[in-house]
């Protein structure tokens, strides 16, 4: 158990860099997610932290060991892979005590160790199996036991849940963040799942094209993004162009947003679905549009409007009774309220011209 | 089913019949002038057991099979390895490399060999540049030994280089970061994981040399004897079918036994 440091850690194969400057501090015990598109670096700023990417820049200290040249078996860190990566000819017992038996640890303490992991994933009983004899969610939780029971400093997953269905992810997950908490292992995890990011994580850290783009909670990512790319990766975003005046927030088609924003900026305004309120009668600061479509999700209403200037709005309303009763349709006229508070002007000098074509239309998923 | 059929007639015709009619053979007499006698007699597999002489062939034939073997194995593994890492753009060409060499012939092959190893042959010419006295390297079993290896390499090479290849990256890096070196990791993992591709191309290698036929004939000399080239001179010169039946008999049941053995001992040694 230790703290992590990456200290401005890039890689480049040959003119192509595809990690660049990441600088992140990884507090003892603290879980923390990689959060990012396919292809922005995760796996490989990850295989630099393991040993297995030699870093083109930058340092990997593990607590006050600088280990970016020390090769992966002297790192002690431990690591779950998306395939799981069970050795098919040992059992679960015997994959589990392999780390422990490179550390010519006497028999008994690993037998002890062993049972004690396999029982902390819930696997006692399966020891003599192979791993061909397990399902998916079984063979996860014996990678997970066997990077665990080496006690490491560091644990880190690459996208470990990605090969279970839906329901077993949503158990692992949870059962992963209990572990992570009762052990206080140090973990970095990857993902380009949102919402499991969110579900697991102390701190986000979403990458992009080799960058960070922001670090964070997961609530601070959601309420303070630090641009338009965040914005549309931690939850969903209504982006309208246009300038900041006196008297708010100008979009591009004329509707002015009452957002405090210091005049003459330009920018993107971010307005989270689930806050775009419809009414029926017109009331203090609302805008009057058009319903366009009305799509049913189960759990809530996602709902298209047009506002008079002709600004698009994606709505996202909760499924109570009170929506069903509303049932809304397409061609209603509509009155949208919009909290001042949970508007967001996203400064567009990111410095990444690339985020801000990315989301160009509407709301992103 | 009716599919079978070709294939299992073809089998029957081609194959099963002949080895057939070649056992019924060593049961038979020899009288030197005559072509053969019929009879049901066990004197030529005596003859083979008690003759000292064919004996010691099946001791050399043997003893150069391990041999060979298992330098294929050991020279074989580190270049397999190598092309089942290679990158997508040098694979394909690194095989063909390996591939190359099949397209020669054994005896061509061999026949390019007495040009390297003879008296005034390649090797000795540069020894004899280098102001070394020649040696003698044709017509010894080292010179029969590393023209079998050239043939068998390539294919042990294949063959291990599949399996190798259906490793997955991943449990070499597991294997490291649980805190096993390079050499521990290839002992631990590598190693048995390959076994089932090991011993097919252990056996391959196996089988090829104890029915060497050309490389021993060509750079092992008239006094270098191995089973194939006895069984040919025994038929095709001293016109004794009977007794070459005999011997060709003793070489396959040799070979399938110990091939049958090789896979219990490793299936037993590795539990599957
Ligand atoms: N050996 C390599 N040589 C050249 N480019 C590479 C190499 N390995 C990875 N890359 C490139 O680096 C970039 C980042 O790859 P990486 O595997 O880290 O992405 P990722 O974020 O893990 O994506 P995913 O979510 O799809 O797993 C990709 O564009 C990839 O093509
Ligand atoms: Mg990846």
């Amino acid at each position: 158990m230790a703290t992590l440091r990456l200290d401005g850690l890039g890689k480049s194969y040959g003119d192509v860099t595809v990690v660049e400057n990441v600088s992140l501090d990884v507090a003892d015990g603290e879980f923390l997610v990689l959060l990012g598109p396919s292809g922005c670096g995760k796996t490989t700023t990850l295989r630099m932290i393991a040993g297995f990417v030699e870093a083109s820049a930058g340092r990997v200290l593990i607590g006050a060991r600088d280990v970016t040249g020390e090769p992966p078996y002297r790192r002690n860190i431990g690591l779950v892979f998306q395939s799981y990566a069970l050795f098919p000819h040992l059992t679960v017992f015997e994959n589990t005590a392999f780390g422990l038996r490179r550390r010519k640890i006497g028999e008994a303490e690993v037998k002890s160790r062993v049972e004690r992991a396999l029982a902390l994933v819930r696997l006692d009983g399966l020891a003599a199996r192979y791993p061909k004899q397990l399902s998916g969610g079984q063979q996860q939780r014996v990678a997970i036991a066997r990077a665990l029971v080496i006690e490491p400093d560091i644990l880190l997953l690459d996208e470990p849940l990605s090969n279970l269905d839906a329901q077993l992810r949503i158990e692992v997950r949870s059962e992963l963040r209990r572990l992570q908490k009762s052990l206080g292992i140090t973990t970095i995890m990857v993902t380009h799942d949102q919402e499991e990011a969110m579900s697991v994580a102390d701190r986000l850290v979403v990458l992009q094209s080799g960058r960070v783009q922001q670090v964070g909670s997961a609530l601070d990512l959601y309420l303070r993004p630090a641009n338009r790319f965040v914005a549309g990766f931690i939850g969903r975003g209504n982006f309208l162009e246009g300038v900041a005046l006196e008297a708010g927030f100008r979009s591009a088609q004329g509707t002015v947003f009452p957002c405090g924003a210091p005049a003459g900026s330009v920018g993107t305004l971010l307005l989270r679905p689930e806050h775009v309120g419809l009414h029926r009668q017109q009331g203090h600061g609302m805008f009057a549009g058009r319903i366009e479509s009305v799509r049913f999700l189960a759990s809530s209403f996602d709902i298209a409007v047009v506002l008079a200037a002709g600004d698009r709005l994606q709505a996202q309303l909760p499924a109570t009774p009170g929506a069903m009763r509303e049932n809304w349709q397409a061609g209603d006229e509509t009155f949208v309220a919009i909290d001042p508070a949970a508007m967001t002007l996203l400064q567009n000098d990111t410095g990444h011209a690339d985020l801000n074509s990315q989301n160009q239309k509407g709301v992103s998923p | 089913m009716p599919l079978l059929v070709p294939a299992t007639l073809i089998v029957l015709v081609f194959l099963a019949a002949p080895l057939l009619i070649l056992l019924r053979y060593s049961f038979n007499r020899f009288v030197p002038g005559q072509f053969m006698v019929e009879a049901f007699t066990l004197e030529n597999y005596a003859k083979f057991f008690t003759d000292p002489y064919y004996f010691a062939v099946l001791r050399t034939t043997l003893l150069m099979s391990v041999g060979v073997t298992l330098a294929c194995i050991v020279l074989a593994f580190p270049l397999a390895q190598v092309i089942a890492r290679a990158s997508p753009r040098s694979k394909p060409m690194l095989i063909i490399l390996v591939i190359v060499p099949l397209f020669i012939g054994n005896a061509v092959r061999a026949a390019g060999w007495m040009v390297a190893f003879g008296q005034k042959g390649l090797v000795n010419t540069a020894l004899a540049g280098l102001g070394i006295q020649p040696v003698t390297l044709m017509y010894t079993p080292a010179a029969v030994f590393f023209g079998i290896i050239s043939v068998n390499l390539p294919y042990v090479v294949l063959t291990l280089q599949s399996v190798l290849e259906g490793i997955d990256a991943h449990l070499g890096e597991a294997s490291q970061s649980l805190g096993a070196g390079r050499f521990e990791t290839w002992r631990l993992v590598t190693l048995p994981l390959a076994m089932p591709g090991l011993i097919a191309a252990a056996v391959l290698s196996f089988i090829l040399t104890m029915n060497a036929y050309a490389t021993p004939l060509l750079l092992g000399g008239p006094q270098f004897q191995m089973m194939a080239p006895v069984v040919a001179t025994t038929i095709l010169s001293q016109n004794n079918w009977p007794f070459g039946a005999s011997i060709a008999f003793i070489l396959m049941v040799v070979t399938l036994c110990l091939t049958a053995a090789m896979n219990l001992i490793v299936a037993r040694r590795y539990g599957r």
